[in-house]
């Protein structure tokens, strides 16, 4: 876990600590793994529910109909696991002096920022496929809505619980 | 304050609770009942057996529910102790409750008509936090409810005073009135109401009735035939528009007259309170502290008129509470400008510089609207639907419009302390809200707005989120680091 320092400094504009500048702390790379199966596993259950319905509805299963589901099945399952894995990349996440920065999204890029003194709580969340993977999940909340949450999804859950000790800590200063 | 009153010692609300209590049961069963009156009236037979146990049921229910309210009236005892406001109320499982005066959000009265009868308000008091630590007084006398307000505010400003600079500077008056919405102005207000939110009322109403009325066992579809078929001309259509419209008008007018007579807005020592209301005159008062942000906003009939609608938004739990909203209507710019100095003294909204937005603002919106509008028009055509085609031209037309007015207006300000951001495409709302008070900030970049080396920032407040939209990505940076070094270096309480 890596903390940058920074200063805070004068109000001139240009001097002020940039959201661009720090290197973003990459989340683990299970973590694309786990993206992958993830979307594996609704896909799968996406072709299971569809053949299901091809014993009730026989329509379903005519070749015309099956084919064009089966290709844009396939379109869809390899795009989305292309993205998964190419969005890992993107995806990241910076400790700071007096915030928390996150940074997300191949296509539509986000950095979103929070301020330590604005930290309602922490939690740390590990659903069965983060177990399977060791990752767990942090979500940082404020007062701003649940849309202004930070979801950080693919630590090591030792580094969850190191982050979350650090921004405890750092809202009591600083709060 | 003047201690008149003992909170340290259990007590009860006072015993006009009782009445309301059973007002409110009247009310409930009155409304269950009334469709089976109609029926009765219209001359038919008695709705059958069914129908009437589950009403029966009803009745049952609801005089239960007072019995149980009525015994809990008299087993709840509240007092305070230790800077915190304690509830002890159960017959079997004594249950205390006890509410930290720091917790509480807010405490609003409310008085309908029976409660002014007795000179007693209801009180309610929201608390933040996700847990339900709400709590609704049924009846408290109102110099008591003043007494407890203003004990629970002042010990609550009393250990937060190095916090605001505003509370400081503002000299110690108790409360002065800021605005008041004379009987002339109220009907101005009422006039230029949204009255679409009024259509929408109708047909609700009417929906109900119809609802109502087949749930009791009428069959409507038997006086269907009564209507006239051959009616229907261009004629008949415009008289009913017209009929309407009026209506609505009118919905609106009586709305407003009854939600915001005799207005009277205060500043207070710390704060801001508003008392309006006909027949239930409502009283909601707001800390500076725990207001987020202020907006204020026209149509085009208000902007004819020369008044906004002001919106003071406190935090809340929830993030788009209506309740904790204080709306001051009718007011004019130069009285939101008294508000502002007295809320943000600091604050000069003369040095505010206009932004604006990047062009492609407009743009892109255009472009895709057009070319879908032009796939949807042209399918129309194809499929000789030559009615929709026109409307779809039309709605086209319109959202081309309104994108480009609302580009126009779009603007904004980060003026060293305070966030500015104006729009509108009809009428116009203006947003004002201390850096310090926003939570956290995210930069958005969609592969066009890469392109174009743009990007969009949302700033999250704890009510509500304030968009920039489009602006180029060094300003977006730029800003963000303004606002988080702001955020991060003021040691004012958000709330």
């Amino acid at each position: 876990m890596e903390e940058t320092e920074f200063e805070n400094p004068e109000i001139s504009v240009n001097d002020l600590p940039d959201v661009e500048a720090p290197v973003y702390q990459h989340v683990e790379k299970s973590y694309r793994d786990l993206s992958i199966l993830s979307s594996s596993l609704i896909f799968i259950f996406l072709l299971v529910v569809y053949f299901a319905g091809g014993l009730i509805e026989n329509l379903l299963l005519k070749p015309v109909y099956m084919f064009s589901f089966l290709l844009t099945w396939a379109i869809a399952f390899t795009a989305t696991v292309v993205l998964s894995y190419y969005s890992w990349r993107w995806q990241g996440y910076v400790l700071r002096e007096h915030d928390i920065l996150y940074r997300t999204g191949i296509f539509f890029r986000s950095v979103t920022a929070v301020s330590f003194n604005r930290v309602q709580h922490c939690e740390i969340n590990q659903g069965p496929l983060d177990r399977l993977f060791d990752l767990a999940e942090l979500t940082v909340y404020t007062a701003g809505g649940s849309e202004s949450d930070l979801n950080l999804r693919g630590l090591n859950p030792e580094v969850a619980h190191k982050i979350k000790e650090v921004i405890l800590r750092k809202t009591t200063l600083d709060g | 304050m003047d201690n008149l009153f003992d909170f340290s010692i259990p007590s009860r609300q006072s015993y006009v609770a009782v009445l309301i209590i059973i007002f409110k049961t009247v009310r409930i069963i009155f409304s269950r009942i009334w469709p089976v009156i109609i029926v009765l009236f219209l001359g038919k037979s008695d709705p059958d057996d069914e129908e009437s146990y589950f009403l029966a049921g009803m009745i049952v229910l609801a005089l239960l529910v007072m019995i149980i309210s009525l015994i809990n009236y008299f087993y709840t005892y509240f007092f305070v102790q230790d800077e915190a406001l304690h509830l002890r109320k159960g017959v079997f499982t004594r249950k205390s409750i006890n509410i930290p005066f720091e917790r509480i959000q807010t405490i609003n009265f409310e008085q309908n008509l029976i409660h002014s009868m007795f000179d007693v308000v209801s009180l309610k008091i929201d608390t933040a936090g996700s847990d339900q630590t709400e709590f609704e007084f049924y009846a408290l006398s109102k110099s008591k409810a003043n007494a407890l307000r203003n004990l629970i505010l002042e010990q609550k400003t009393g250990d937060s005073a190095v916090a605001d600079e505003a509370e400081e500077i503002q000299p110690v008056q108790t409360e002065s009135n800021i605005f008041s919405l004379p009987l002339g102005r109220l009907m101005k207000v009422g006039l230029s109401q949204n009255h679409l939110r009024s259509v929408g009322l109708i047909m609700l109403f009417f929906f109900w009735i119809f609802e109502k009325l087949q749930e009791a066992g009428v069959a409507i579809e038997e006086y269907q035939g009564q209507i006239p078929q051959d009616d229907f001309s261009v004629q008949f259509l415009f008289f009913a528009a017209i009929f309407f419209l009026a209506i609505s008008v009118l919905i609106s007018m009586f709305r407003t007259i009854f939600k915001y007579f005799n207005l009277r807005f205060i500043r207070t020592e710390n704060g801001f309170k508003i008392i309006s209301g006909l027949f239930t005159r409502k009283e909601l008062a707001a800390t500076d502290q725990k207001i987020q942000i202020i907006l204020w906003a026209d149509n085009l009939l208000k902007k004819q008129l020369k008044y906004v609608d002001l919106t003071l938004k406190q935090a809340s739990s929830e993030q788009i509470n209506q309740a904790d909203t204080i709306k001051v209507p009718g007011i004019s710019i130069q009285e939101v400008r008294r508000v502002m100095e007295r809320l943000y003294p600091e604050f000069n909204p003369d040095l505010i510089v206009p932004k604006k937005v990047s062009k492609k603002y407009f743009h892109r919106f255009a472009s895709i609207i057009s070319i879908v509008g032009l796939v949807v028009i042209g399918l129309f055509i194809y499929i000789s639907e030559w009615h929709y085609s026109i409307f779809a031209v039309f709605l086209v037309i319109v959202l081309l419009i309104s994108r480009y007015l609302q580009y126009k207006k779009l603007s904004y300000d980060l003026n060293l302390e305070m966030l500015y951001l104006s729009g509108g495409a009809w009428g116009s709302r203006t947003t004002l809200l201390p850096i310090y008070k926003i939570q956290g900030v995210r930069m958005n970049q969609s592969p066009y707005q890469r392109k174009h080396n743009l990007a969009s920032l949302s700033c999250f407040t704890a009510s509500g989120t304030i968009k920039i939209p489009y602006i180029s990505k060094s300003e977006a940076r730029t800003l963000m680091n303004q606002i988080l070094f702001k955020v991060e270096s003021s040691k004012s309480r958000w709330m």
